[in-house]
């Protein structure tokens, strides 16, 4: 079975710089990881490639401090990583993003299954996957919390409110899955250590052969005009001093019902 | 009475452990500034390992190490938790003969001292204590199931309450931004709430900042930083059926971190003149997980792979970063600097945790009854001048 996955680099520091002017996440500098789901999304790639002497194939569309995720992919199992990079990405919208992924996972496809995590933890809008299986014609589940190859196809259970969805689908398709839905294979010192070492291309807009107009800036449908901190009404106290001052300030918080 | 003004610098362990000491002192009146929280910096990044012999520290300092490990002891005994302490044993692996020799003495040092210890050179022995170890490499390895490691920011915490409870001021969240000297005279710091506070005396704790700290009175504080690169590892079998003991070889050292397994690079590995090593960073742009090189798996994977295999195929669940202060022999700056009234307390390089009792100890005495020891020579700011 060949498995291509989408993963993405994210910001993990609370921290996170916004330019000013895009309102976009400053991604080179800030410290970042692997999207978590998409770690999720990559131990379910790993479990069709063991049970179908399957290959899996990583893109993530990024600046170049999203190596690291490509390199810890290929330390837990995966065989090829690809980094779309290039100036004329930056700023794409969802659906740019999309595009892109499309683009790279086209020219080393066809793929019998694509995966995605189902939201970034960054972004959060959950609309990539659907819009990949959109451009390729595919079906494609949400909140697949368990997959096997089963009789030419996939068997697949999906979340929905109250319990879960038992499907069996035809390949390709495209599986966006969630965070927490299973345990993730770590890489190991001698894993990470050879994957360091890898060779992953870098693939531009040249190599793709996308309209630039529908891609980066110029082909952004939808624009982030502000950024606000959310607020739920409910704040959060940092307690310090001695242990005798927490231990206290922790009590009078519990006896005012806010703990 | 008159109280003499003591201002300290930075609430780690160096900091925490001298205002503790100082403030057994009737006449000290203390105020401790740290700009962030209480052995947050680079003593929470510390792992801790306050063995009874190892390499960490020469034999030389047996009675600096006895004493850090007594105190945290008692600190247990008083206060069960607070030093957080895990007893786990120490296997110190023997790699040649020079080391072998360093591990007898320690052992003939701790067994003195009261401790159990022993050198083993039967190989099944050895593997009873670690399984994963290959026994092949090593001549031998000496082991104590006396010690283990402790937790340098809860006893930077109960040293910091104990001062407090001693009637010392902390200031937490409050960041010195200047020192005012006048005529060569360290005499007041300037601070992040916009207050100027005069002291008598004004000691430099910063460890890492050090650097930056000494640049505020115009000092030219001689550490490099060195990079302490930590990596958390999930054994093949998740959980272990045995009691993972501190482990030490001259280039790494291992223990146990709950169900995972903690390793670092020892700091005496490090080669201040190579700038994957060590360099002058700026610690406040540290993360607090990640930002380690793929230079140091490198540099640790050969002699894991090779010494205890086990590590070397074990799951990366994370890692993180820290920067050691080091003078270039490697050994503490402690007391007097040119600047009068300034002094350091500082540039531990990751033994703080071991030598803060005792040098901090010494340090109180010579600041309030003006009493000198050899360390003051040997750990003087003035040598680095010659």
């Amino acid at each position: 079975m060949k498995i291509a996955i989408c993963i993405k680099h994210v910001p993990t520091a609370e921290n996170v710089e916004v330019n000013e002017e895009t309102h976009q996440l400053i991604r080179d500098t800030a410290e970042s990881d692997t999207n978590p789901c998409d770690l999720n999304a990559l131990e379910f790639a790993l479990q069709l490639k063991n049970a179908t002497d399957g290959t899996i194939d990583v893109f993530s569309m990024g600046p170049e401090n999203a190596m690291a995720s490509l390199k810890k992919s290929l330390a837990i199992g995966a065989d090829n990583a690809y980094l779309l990079a290039d100036k004329r990405f930056a700023g794409s919208d969802t659906l740019g993003t999309a595009r892109v992924l499309a683009a790279g996972i086209k020219t080393h496809g066809p793929y019998d299954v694509i995966f995605t995590g189902s939201e970034s933890s960054d972004g959060g809008t959950g609309q990539v996957g659907p819009m990949i299986a959109e451009i390729f014609g595919m079906p494609d589940v949400s909140e697949t919390v368990s997959v096997t190859a089963a009789d030419g196809g996939l068997d697949i259970k999906k979340r929905v409110e109250g319990g879960n969805m038992l499907l069996h689908v035809a390949t390709p398709v495209v599986l966006t899955v969630p965070f927490g839905c299973n345990e993730p294979t770590l890489p190991t010192l001698r894993s990470q250590r050879q994957a360091n070492k890898a060779d992953i291309p870098h693939v531009d807009d040249d190599a793709l052969a996308i309209d630039d107009k529908t891609i980066g800036m110029p082909g952004a449908l939808s624009i982030v005009t502000d950024v606000h901190s959310a607020s739920s009404g409910r704040q959060a106290e940092e307690i310090s001093g001695t242990f005798g001052e927490i231990a206290g300030r922790i009590g009078e918080l519990i006896e005012e019902g806010r703990a | 009475m008159e109280k003499m003004k003591i201002c300290i610098i930075g609430g780690g362990i160096a900091g925490a452990a001298l205002g503790y000491n100082l403030s057994l002192y009737e006449e000290a009146e203390i105020t401790l500034f740290e700009k962030d929280r209480i052995g947050c910096g680079t003593t929470a990044k510390s792992a801790g390992t306050v063995c009874l012999f190892d390499d960490s520290l020469k034999n030389r300092y047996w009675d600096v190490r006895l004493y850090g490990f007594e105190t945290y002891m008692r600190m247990e005994k008083e206060k069960p938790g607070s030093a957080g302490f895990d007893k786990t044993g120490t296997l110190v692996c023997a790699t040649d003969e020079k080391v072998e020799r360093t591990i007898k003495t320690g052992i003939a040092l701790a067994k003195a001292a009261g401790y159990t210890g022993e050198y083993i050179t039967d190989k099944n022995r050895i593997k009873e204590i670690l399984p994963m170890l290959n026994t092949d490499a090593i001549l031998g390895a000496g082991y104590t199931q006396d010690d283990g490691y402790f937790d340098g920011t809860m006893i930077s915490n109960t040293f910091a309450e104990k001062m407090e409870a001693n009637g010392a001021t902390i200031l937490r969240g409050v960041e010195v931004t200047d020192i005012i000297v006048e005529n060569g005279e360290a005499k007041a710091v300037v601070s992040s709430d916009g207050e100027t506070r005069a002291f008598d005396k004004i000691i430099d704790c910063t460890g890492p900042w050090s650097r930056f700290t000494g640049k505020l009175v115009g000092l030219d504080v001689q550490i490099w930083h060195t990079k302490a690169e930590a990596f958390f590892l999930v054994p093949p079998e998740k959980k272990l059926d045995y009691v993972f003991p501190v482990l030490k070889f001259p280039a790494f050292y291992a223990l146990r971190a709950g169900d995972n397994i903690f390793i670092c690079k020892s700091h005496l590995s490090m080669n201040l003149d190579d700038p994957m090593h060590a360099g002058q960073w700026d610690p406040d742009k540290l993360p607090q997980v990640g930002g380690t090189d793929d230079y140091f798996i490198d540099f640790l994977f050969d002699q894991m792979d090779e010494n205890v295999p086990g590590l070397a195929d074990s799951g990366l669940a994370s890692s993180w970063l820290s920067y050691r202060a080091e003078p270039r022999d490697f050994l503490p700056l402690l007391g007097d600097t040119p600047v009068t009234n300034y002094l350091l307390c500082t540039g531990f390089g990751g033994n703080g945790v071991i030598e803060a009792p005792y040098a901090t100890r010494d340090l109180a005495k010579y600041i309030m009854r003006g009493e000198s020891t050899p360390l003051f020579e040997e750990w003087s700011f003035s040598r680095l001048l010659k």
